[in-house]
């Protein structure tokens, strides 16, 4: 976020200071990157930031819209949410930058789905990591 | 300065004398020495003075950003452009693995007998151990503290008594008087070797981990000047050792069972096992380092939890690609693929894909919203620019002309 010293209030830009940055919940854990962000269009109103998105479908989308494609029917397949990405509603955003302060727990976010699954899975499967 | 401080610096020093030497330099270094002599003495040095820039650059982007170089681009240019050097740096670190796993698979054969075709998954299952058991300080210290071994060759390049002003005029650029095509390709493998990437993550990544600040900005210079300028010295030493030893009597330098000679002798027989043993050494440390390389390189990009100093329990992907990535790179010895070739090929791949990652990395070191008033000055910028461009350019001419033939050698 950049302070213009003019007495106007600071400046978010999404791409810059929104878009790519780490996301963290309360506890200092990472929970992915902001790989989208959502806006809703209400009519007349402006436009609303509504939520972050993380997630390898969203990732790919931005790519190409037929590598997003791809990318949401493998996860439809394969994927521990059906394809969906995460979402984190924006008024759970605590503070910007460097990185995104989620006022989440991972513990409790199924943006750790995939971490639960491989320590579950492999890693406990590892002599000596039980 | 001190003294817990100058130990500190010193350790550091230390640890990059240790850790400079893996099957790169060695394999790119011995073969410049047979064929040329010591013409190709300045290439190493270039190569040594671009990669004392790009350590200091990466370590002072850590203590000012927290944050380290792959994470840092993400951000800056978005995932569009990262996800361009992320494949282009993962291929290069699998290849650059293999050789590595070839070298220290290779070192066991010299000391053994028995085929490194044998000795591949023992190999990739230490190194694996090392890293699911290790801490960074492990890796960091005790790895390339034992690398101090590659002394040896410092050692043979004295007691060689080559003609040191020859010596010292290979540090001024030539053009080649024969076997053009193989001299550039030369130059190339040899700056991919000395300028390796994953040199520079692994050190901007363990920067962030012991948690630096703007207080460790002179530290960073003197590890960063001293540790890699003696590295850059023990690579001279290889190519001196091959020049004395291998170039008059035109000797190849195309396995390591040749190789072997620039130390044996000088050093006598019982030298062969210490070869054997620095290759092994060299090479298991890089191993450590590049396949960690690529899972910093995909974990901080992707925001996921990394960090050699935690439990894989924490870390799952993180702990899950290193793995992958060093099992998956014992596949080139496993099909008994010539690991001095992959390794001059892997280096020249190197230099090809420099520009992906130092050009941004430049934009990153004069951005005050990363750098704060520490940013890189003009001199600094020019050099790293050029060179790096001169480079790739090169790499772009050189490659093809290698694996086409172009070379008689």
């Amino acid at each position: 976020m950049t302070h213009n010293p003019h007495d106007e209030p600071p400046r978010l830009h999404l791409v810059r200071d929104v878009l790519d940055s780490a996301l963290k919940d309360r506890n200092e854990e990472p929970l992915g990157r902001a790989d989208r962000i959502v806006i809703a269009l209400h009519g007349d109103a402006p436009p609303q930031v509504v939520s972050i998105e993380t997630g390898s479908s969203a990732l790919a989308a931005r790519l190409s819209p037929r590598l997003g494609r791809a990318a949401h029917r493998l996860g439809r397949r394969f994927g521990l949410r059906r394809g969906r990405p995460t979402r984190f509603r924006w008024s759970s955003v605590t503070s910007i930058g460097p990185d995104l302060h989620l006022d989440i727990d991972k513990s409790r976010s199924p943006a750790s789905l995939w971490e639960r699954w491989l320590l579950r899975h492999i890693i406990r499967r590892i002599p000596g990591m039980k | 300065m001190n003294a817990r401080k100058f130990l500190q610096v010193a350790l550091g020093i230390v640890t990059s004398i240790g850790g400079f030497l893996e099957a790169g330099s060695i394999a790119t270094s011995a073969q410049a020495g047979a064929g040329f002599q010591f013409r190709l003495i300045w290439p190493i040095v270039l190569g040594t003075l671009l990669l004392i820039f790009l350590i200091e650059m990466s370590g002072r982007l850590a203590a000012m950003s927290q944050k380290p170089l792959p994470a840092a681009v993400r951000e800056r240019f978005g995932f569009n452009f990262f996800i361009v050097p992320l494949i282009a740096g993962c291929i290069v670190d699998f290849l650059v693995l293999g050789s590595e796993v070839g070298g220290a698979s290779y070192g066991l054969q010299l000391v053994t007998g028995i085929s490194f075709r044998v000795w591949a998954i023992p190999v990739v299952f230490a190194a694996w151990l090392l890293l699911w058991n290790g801490t960074f300080g492990i890796i960091e210290y005790g790895v390339s503290t034992l690398g101090l071994i590659t002394l040896v060759f410092a050692v043979a390049a004295v007691k060689l008594r080559p003609d040191w002003l020859h010596v010292a005029a290979g540090v001024l650029p030539t053009l080649p008087q024969h076997h053009a095509a193989n001299y550039w390709f030369l130059v190339v493998s040899i700056l991919g070797a000395t300028v390796s990437p994953f040199l520079f993550n692994f050190y901007s990544s363990g920067a962030v981990e012991d948690k630096w600040t703007e207080k460790q900005l002179p530290e960073n210079r003197l590890t960063a000047a001293i540790g890699m300028s003696f590295g850059g010295l023990l690579s001279i030493a290889v190519l001196v050792c091959a020049a004395c030893v291998l170039f008059p009597n035109a000797s190849q330098a195309q396995t390591y069972d040749q190789i072997q000679q620039i130390v044996v002798e000088p050093l006598g027989p019982a030298a062969h096992y210490i070869f054997g043993a620095t290759l092994f050494i060299a090479c298991l440390g890089a191993m450590t380092e590049v396949s960690l390389d690529s899972a910093y390189v995909c974990a901080q990009g992707f925001g996921w939890n990394w960090g050699e100093n935690k439990s894989p329990r924490d870390t799952p992907q993180f702990s899950l690609l290193f793995s992958f990535f060093l099992i998956s790179s014992a596949i080139f010895s496993l099909l008994g693929v010539s690991p001095l070739g992959l390794t001059i090929f892997s280096m020249a791949f190197t230099t090809l894909i420099l520009p992906l990652i130092v050009l941004p990395f430049l934009v990153l070191m004069n951005d005050e919203h990363y750098i704060g008033p520490h940013g890189n000055g003009w001199f600094t910028n020019s050099v790293v620019f050029f060179a790096i461009l001169l480079a790739s350019i090169l790499a772009l001419v050189a490659i093809p002309l290698e694996i086409f033939g172009a070379s008689p050698s």
